[in-house]
């Protein structure tokens, strides 16, 4: 839901998010002032080692502590392409969904974007930071990848030795 | 299997099924006390379907007593004590207080040790014969141990030269890419912990009844290696403060001290970080902790560290408060010279420092 803003309210540029001091106030807008997001938005695809990869981007605005954010929600689906074999989706879940891999920071330099993910095996290491880069003259091709955290609850009956988010670089060309 | 006296005097019976003993058969008036010795009677056939209406007990009927399962070990059939002469019961002591739950690091299968199941955190003194909170413990209004004072614990367990050492170790290791740490096990030794999943950067800390605590860095912000196609470097910024994933960690330790293995009052976490080593301790009853899931509190986590970005401490305190909800969790922060903090939130949910 989009909160109204009384005239008063501080607008932090996104770009401003990580060197900002101190906490962000209540009442506080983090918001994409310049549209640094919008290249963003759309779904990016591609096929590998005959795994297709799919990834939907939305620009959203959030409210929640008492501040309004400018967002990116990222949803993904891989699936084998000769099998049909569904190997993660999640592209049905709703925004409060913590599979959902949701915006965390656009970088100081502007130049990339990072996401926090939580996959269906959180427990045994599923997670980490998405790092996502729209190249290109036409902008319409993305790099991503996954850095891992690798975050271990005691739920975990067997650690997970392999991520499903690509871990080296990928590059997606937008649909 | 009937126990009667040599004047064929019924005593008490059991019922066997697949080798587990699970029902008393008792006289339905009382329980008769053998006077002498023990005598196992055979005589199943005064008992079965048709009672024979001569026999003595028969005729006055046996009650059954459904004996609760104790897991691996409570079918060991009961003796006749000739010293005591009275019926004993054994219990497999198995591992971690008697409870059969995954006892890890207990003495095996197969070895039978007479003492009393105990609960709420509770540990059999083989003196006194009765179970008692462990030192440092009180036993709340439900029976269940609770520790008195946590920070008497902490300025006692932060004089521990082993501990003192690891965590010396563990601040220097605060830039590196890859976090380290220890297991504390009750024999005061330390495990070292592996990482966790390929490419990742975090440890498995693989508690177990025996574990009282553990001890790991977070990490600064490091560069991945790898670069933009601006050429900027890309950068993983970790939280330097105990993440759900920790947290769940620690309240798993708390929760496990109930089968008695563990006090309650050793139980601690502690993530040692470049702009401070805290700790956490159980205030509360460990036999009320309910489980809890690191992916559904990890969102709200994160809204909490970005919202207060250079004050982790209110962040995790508030997410503590507003959506862990379990108040027996408490923060503390040790401090260089050794003065050890204890961090909460105050009325206006400013983070208050009062001296432990």
């Amino acid at each position: 839901m989009f909160a109204t803003l009384s005239c008063k309210a501080q607008i932090i540029p996104i770009e401003q998010q990580l060197t900002y001091t101190g906490d962000i106030p209540d009442g506080a807008y983090v918001k994409d002032v310049n549209g640094l997001l919008n290249d963003y938005v759309g779904t990016w695809a591609t096929t590998q080692n005959g795994d297709r990869y799919e990834f939907q981007i939305v620009k959203v605005t959030k409210n929640y502590l008492n501040t309004t954010w400018d967002k990116l929600y990222m949803r993904y689906k891989i699936f084998n392409i000769s099998t049909g074999k569904v190997l993660v989706d999640v592209t049905s879940e709703t925004d409060d969904s913590p599979f959902v891999v949701r915006g965390a920071y656009l970088a100081s330099t502007g130049t990339h974007y990072v996401l926090n993910y939580i996959g269906h095996n959180n427990d045994c290491g599923q997670n980490g930071h998405v790092f996502i880069e729209v190249v290109g003259s036409s902008k319409n091709q993305m790099n991503i990848f996954l850095s891992v955290t690798g975050d271990v609850s005691p739920n975990c009956t067997s650690p997970v030795t392999t991520q499903i988010l690509p871990i080296q670089k990928m590059l997606l060309t937008k649909q | 299997m009937y126990y009667h006296d040599f004047d064929g005097k019924y005593i008490v019976g059991y019922r066997v099924d697949n080798g587990e003993t699970t029902k008393r058969l008792v006289l339905k008036t009382k329980v008769q006390q053998a006077s002498f010795f023990n005598f196992l009677s055979f005589f199943r056939q005064d008992c079965d379907e048709n009672y024979n209406t001569s026999s003595n007990f028969c005729d006055q009927g046996l009650e059954e007593i459904v004996i609760s399962s104790g897991g691996s070990g409570s079918g060991v059939a009961p003796y006749y004590s000739l010293f005591t002469q009275e019926l004993v019961e054994e219990h497999n002591s198995g591992g971690g207080g008697g409870d059969s739950e995954g006892g890890g690091g207990g003495n095996g299968s197969g070895n039978t040790t007479q003492q009393q199941t105990c609960t709420g955190g509770k540990v059999y003194n083989t003196t006194t014969k009765s179970c008692q909170c462990p030192q440092g413990t009180a036993p709340n209004q439900a029976g269940n141990c609770v520790v008195i004072d946590p920070c008497a614990e902490i300025n006692q367990q932060i004089l521990d030269p082993d501990y003192i050492s690891k965590v010396n170790e563990l601040k220097t290791k605060t830039t590196k890419k890859v976090e380290n740490g220890y297991r504390h096990n009750k024999d005061g030794t330390f495990s070292a912990l592996t990482r966790t999943a390929v490419n990742g950067h975090s440890l498995i800390i693989n508690a177990d009844i025996n574990t009282i605590g553990f001890a790991h860095t977070h990490l600064d912000s490091f560069l991945t290696g790898g670069y933009d196609s601006s050429g900027n470097p890309e950068e993983k910024k970790p939280i330097r403060m105990f993440s759900p994933q920790d947290l769940i960690t620690f309240l798993s330790i708390a929760k496990n001290t109930q089968r008695g293995n563990v006090s309650v009052a050793n139980v601690y976490g502690t993530v040692v970080t470049s702009i401070g080593t805290y700790m956490l301790k159980f205030a509360d009853d460990p036999t009320t902790i309910p489980n809890i899931s690191a992916s559904h509190l990890k969102k709200d986590y994160l809204a909490y560290m970005e919202k207060y970005p250079s004050n982790k401490e209110k962040a995790f305190l508030k997410f503590l408060k507003h959506s862990v909800k379990i108040d027996g969790v408490k923060l503390y922060k040790v401090e260089s010279d050794g003065s050890v903090k204890k961090k909460e939130l105050s009325s206006n949910e400013n983070v208050d420092t009062t001296n432990c």
